[in-house]
């Protein structure tokens, strides 16, 4: 089968569509995500900064934005979209839904990478004399930082799928050419063209992440 | 043997409490505890597992927030601190724990800055502090490595540097010993004694291990149950032990496990009697049982021996079978009592414990 240059030319810019919108939408998931993981852990029972009611709320909304499924997130959020970048149709639009639905998730990773912290050095940071800010800042994060990239990648990789789903309405990207030239119009080329690129995209994230999360895990 | 240097009162428990709520109930783990560490002293905690031992040191510096009771370090009492002056209160305590919990991911200057750091110290007072405090625990080549690539006792060096980082007046050392092998627990043990001999530090440690306490401890309280079942000078409760718990303690640690060896009766007339003679400090370096021998007409079978030290003090223990007439043993027993040996009649059933 000989892959028309119109072919690469379309499944190129599509390829780069998908790599800002996962981009994006990962960097400002894991800025929302960090903060509310973080607190997840210290607020828990006997932590840090504990308070049972606020770790009972945070986890609640947490829990809540997870079990809504994305398709839907993403339509019911439109108002919210068009306030926020003025449309709801485009690369641009959809980033906005994709991190929205990533940050609970994001939030849900941190907080089983912190829980992994050695509780005994956190207890030694304390016994210094440590602020909450410090423990936080010196030990919580430092310590968790291989367990922290490789969530990331995690998110990264999701968002890779749900960025496909938000191609389906407008969004751009490989998931979009996949659906609209693919299958609605039977083109089985582009169809193989993307998903390998897919795979060769997924692949290439889960790589690096494992690898620098490696090169900093000093276990 | 209280330390000469042992001066005002650096810790002092008073009616100490804590409480847990378990899914099984509540647990009592401190029942009342009374305590003082003077200035300068190595002053030990022992007890078996569970005994509260852990949760007695942890209120020292408020890692337990005490139920009732008083907690005072230097006169303060930290029951009732909150906040910034609670955080500046532990920066002049440090603590040693038994798993050494240093930071993976920095390397041993790291750990040791991290003290500083947090006490705000500026960034080129924190470079000579760490450089002064590795060389003084021996390990100063070894700044850039990372924990994981540390022995034990290397790990539980860099923890004792870390802990000394902010020059506090108390170290607290919950079984600083417990996951290392005998001949590092020795050079651990010796670190610590430095610390008090060199640098004038007040140190609460807690252990399970009688040879612990007898290598560097002024002074012990037997713990159980939660509750003081004992205290004094190192070298009379090892010698002289009140409690049930000293005592099982004792007999895990001390020189009393072996069988004694066959023994023939004695001749007519005449009568054996076992003792213990336990030596400390300068009758440990005198011929004593030779000069009874000559002075009195009894015999002496030596069955068993230890000479030990108590911190820095030899400290000796033989298991004697005196054979005489009995006026004459109790003549020799008197003057074994006048030179300072402290005698323990040995009876048979003893053997049991
Ligand atoms: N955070 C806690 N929650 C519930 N129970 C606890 C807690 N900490 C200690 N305990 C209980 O309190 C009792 C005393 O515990 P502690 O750790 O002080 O003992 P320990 O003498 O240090 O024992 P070990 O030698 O095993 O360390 C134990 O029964 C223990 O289970
Ligand atoms: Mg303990």
């Amino acid at each position: 089968m000989i892959i028309s240059p119109v072919v690469l030319k379309l499944t190129w810019e599509a390829l780069q569509e998908t790599l800002l919108m996962v981009g994006v939408a990962t960097v400002l998931a894991e800025l929302g995500g960090l903060p509310l993981g973080v607190l997840l852990v210290t607020t828990a029972p006997g932590r840090i900064l504990a308070s049972p009611r606020l770790h009972h709320v945070l986890g609640l909304i947490v829990n809540v934005g997870r079990s809504i499924p994305f398709i839907i997130l993403m339509v019911a959020i439109i108002p919210f979209t068009r306030w926020l970048v003025g449309t709801s149709i485009g690369t641009t639009a959809a980033m906005v839904p994709l991190t929205v639905a990533a940050i609970p998730y994001v939030a849900r990773l941190v907080e089983s990478s912190l829980n992994e912290v050695d509780p005994g050095v956190v207890e030694a940071a304390v016994a210094m004399g440590a602020t909450p800010w410090q423990v936080i800042w010196k030990v919580y994060l430092p310590e968790a930082v291989p367990s922290l990239i490789l969530g990331g990648t995690i998110t990264a990789i999701t968002l890779v799928g749900y960025s496909a789903m938000a191609g389906a309405v407008g969004g751009g990207g490989l998931g979009d050419l996949a659906i609209r030239y693919g299958y609605q119009r039977f083109r089985t080329d582009v169809m193989l063209v993307t998903v390998a690129v897919l795979v060769v995209l997924v692949q290439g994230i889960q790589y690096l992440g494992s690898y620098w999360a490696r090169r900093l895990d000093r276990r | 043997m209280a330390a000469p240097r042992a001066g005002r009162v650096v810790v002092r428990l008073q009616g100490v409490h804590k409480g847990f709520e378990t899914e099984n109930g509540r647990i009592e783990a401190l029942r009342g505890i009374d305590l003082e560490v003077r200035a300068g002293e190595i002053y030990g905690v022992i007890g078996v597992s569970g005994a509260g031992k852990s949760t007695l040191v942890r209120c020292v510096n408020r890692l337990e927030r005490p139920d009732a009771g008083r907690v005072e370090v230097d006169g303060v009492d930290l029951t009732s601190l909150e906040g910034a002056e609670l955080r500046r209160m532990r920066q002049r305590i440090g603590m040693v724990f038994q798993h050494f919990n240093l930071l993976r991911s920095r390397t041993v200057a790291g750990n040791v800055a991290l003290p500083l750091e947090i006490a705000g110290r500026p960034r080129a007072e924190i470079r000579q502090r760490v450089q002064e405090l590795l060389e003084w625990v021996g390990l100063a080549d070894r700044w850039a490595s990372y924990p994981s690539e540390l022995s034990g006792g290397q790990k539980q060096r860099v923890g004792i540097a870390r802990a000394l980082a902010n020059r506090p007046r108390l170290l607290l050392c919950d079984e600083p010993t417990s996951a290392l092998d005998p001949e590092t627990t020795a050079s651990v043990l010796d670190l610590l004694k430095r610390v008090r001999d060199e640098m004038g530090v007040t140190i609460l440690i807690i252990t399970h291990q009688m040879s612990v306490v007898r290598a560097i401890c002024d002074r012990v309280a037997v713990v159980e149950a939660g509750r003081v079942v004992e205290e004094g000078p190192t070298s009379e409760v090892l010698v002289r032990p009140q409690s049930e718990a000293a005592r099982r303690l004792l007999g895990r640690s001390g020189p009393r496990r072996q069988p004694l060896p066959d023994r023939t009766p004695p001749p007519p007339g005449q009568e054996a009697r076992l003792v213990e003679l336990h030596f400390v400090g300068e009758t440990a370096k005198e011929p004593v049982i030779t000069h009874l021998v000559r002075r009195f007409p009894v015999m002496a079978n030596i069955l068993s021996g230890q000479i030990d030290r108590l911190g820095g003090t030899p400290f000796g223990v033989l298991l004697v079978e005196l054979t005489g007439k009995p006026g004459d043993l109790e003549r020799a027993l008197t003057y074994l009592r006048e030179v300072g040996v402290i005698i323990q009649e040995w009876h048979e059933e003893v053997e049991e414990r």
